[in-house]
């Protein structure tokens, strides 16, 4: 799924994906694991490169509810994301 | 705004309404030209779709706004413009996100609940967020035409893009995102980027109606809905009948111009010079499309699908990157269906409308007031007849 990060939790390594069709926005809750792979533009990067406004691609599976990640790639950096 | 790149003279003879058998003009209502035999039994059908009344027995709610699709888009026929008027929500954060309190029953809070949810929570309509910092009222535009104007090219829309106005003539013209990044074109802050998400979404938050493409009910500010208030399974509707509705909406004819006097002849060529043409592009051209019908049209639709600064006063919500104060250009195709115009239903008349018109307009506005009173009246007229 591909969606804006809306909200991180570090110390829960979990974020907030804003996702939907149409005007029905849907929040999904992402759980991270030490074994998800994090990249941007192809490289490999950190957890904390995460940015609310950031537009991701999440792959995992979703079991009782709960989606954990297998991959996350950074699509898009967060407006500003960079900037000094 | 940027000139449009494309060679138009090449593709005059593609206009939606010109061949060489002088077919039968649409009326408000009809199909479009040039559909197959099987397209057009599609189009019946999803007619009976988008005009079927639900309950909730048959999945109504417990969240709505209206118990069909037909009963906001009524005006002159099925499709048409209603007198309805919603509500949406944000919150433009100082970070400069925008966000649309999905996580509290946003964007759109329903105004109706169906008598389970009423007697469950002692609620007749969804509880407006605290964190609401921006709430807009959004009127029933008419769809027709969308079909056309879902084909136009991503290209063909940021053609005309101009956000840091390097031409320095007053107008920008930019791009709205939906929340994958794709490029958006429907709705008033054009957030989304296709008819058939926006038909598909449109389904689950105003009527209540879930699809295998959103198979899960709105919440109710947040908070999941009571056990028991809404008991017919997920989904509500199949996928051959919610396609069937798109296909319905997406085959629908753009409604064709009224007959102009001398005087209302001199409209359009008003409506250019003053600059309302900068922002209401007079056409766009769709691309290579399945449907022969939607494919290389021209479709007169008075809209480049850009958001545009209206000035401050006229600010309500922010959506994806659209401001506040940012507004996709309003199709100006079907507005002498209109009883109430712009976003919010605020302006009486069309001439209301202009002069509520400011930000980036606010020139074109200026122009309008010093038009004398022969050349204010041809625009009107002109303006009447779409």
């Amino acid at each position: 799924m591909i969606g804006t990060v809306v909200a991180i939790d570090p110390k829960a390594m979990t974020f907030d994906l804003l996702t939907g069709v149409g005007y029905a926005l849907r929040i999904r809750r992402i759980h991270l694991t030490a074994q998800t792979d994090f990249t941007s533009q192809r490289a490999e990067v950190t957890f904390s490169r995460l940015a609310a406004g950031s537009i991701v691609r999440v792959e995992g599976k979703t079991t009782g509810g709960v989606t954990t990640a297998s991959k996350t790639e950074i699509l898009q950096p967060a407006p500003g994301a960079g900037k000094p | 705004m940027k000139a449009p790149a494309i060679a138009l003279v090449l593709l005059s003879t593609a206009n939606a309404f010109s061949a060489a058998s002088c077919p039968p003009i649409p009326k408000p209502g009809d199909p479009l030209p040039g559909l197959t035999a099987a397209e057009l039994q599609r189009f019946e059908k999803g007619r009976e779709i988008f005009e079927r009344v639900f309950t909730p027995a048959t999945g109504l709610g417990p969240l709505f706004n209206a118990d069909a699709c037909g009963e906001c888009h009524e005006e002159p026929i099925g499709g048409g413009v209603g007198d309805e008027v919603e509500l949406h929500v944000a919150a433009f954060h100082g970070d400069g996100l925008c966000d649309p309190l999905a996580n509290k029953g946003g964007l759109v809070i329903q105004l109706h609940t169906t008598p389970a949810l009423q007697a469950a929570m002692g609620i007749d309509q969804e509880p407006i967020p605290d964190e609401a910092k921006g709430r807009a009222r959004r009127t029933t535009p008419d769809v027709l035409g969308f079909g056309l104007l879902d084909a136009v090219p991503d290209r063909e829309i940021l053609s005309r893009a101009d956000p840091d106005d390097r031409n320095h003539d007053g107008i920008s013209g930019r791009a709205n995102r939906f929340v994958d990044g794709r490029l958006g074109r429907f709705g008033r802050k054009a957030f989304v980027p296709n008819l058939r998400e926006f038909n598909m979404g449109a389904f689950v938050i105003e009527i209540g109606i879930t699809t295998p493409a959103v198979p899960t009910e709105e919440t109710i500010g947040g908070q999941p809905i009571p056990e028991g208030v809404d008991p017919v399974p997920e989904p509500e509707l199949s996928e051959e009948e919610a396609n069937l509705a798109d296909d319905f909406v997406r085959f629908l004819a753009p409604p064709v111009p009224g007959p102009l006097d001398a005087e209302g002849e001199r409209g359009p060529l008003i409506f250019g010079t003053i600059g309302c043409a900068a922002c209401h592009a007079p056409s766009l051209i769709t691309g290579d499309h399945p449907v022969a019908a939607l494919r290389f049209k021209r479709v007169e639709a008075y809209t480049d699908l850009l958001l545009h600064d209206m000035g401050a006063e006229r600010g309500d919500i922010c959506l994806g990157l659209a401001t506040p104060s940012e507004f996709r250009t309003e199709p100006l195709m079907g507005l002498r269906f209109s009883k109430s115009f712009m976003h919010d239903g605020k302006a009486k008349s069309i001439e209301e409308a202009i002069e509520l018109h400011a930000g980036e307009a606010a020139a074109t506005r200026a122009r309008f007031r010093h038009l004398s009173a022969l050349r204010r009246a041809a625009l009107l007229k002109f303006l009447e007849s779409l």
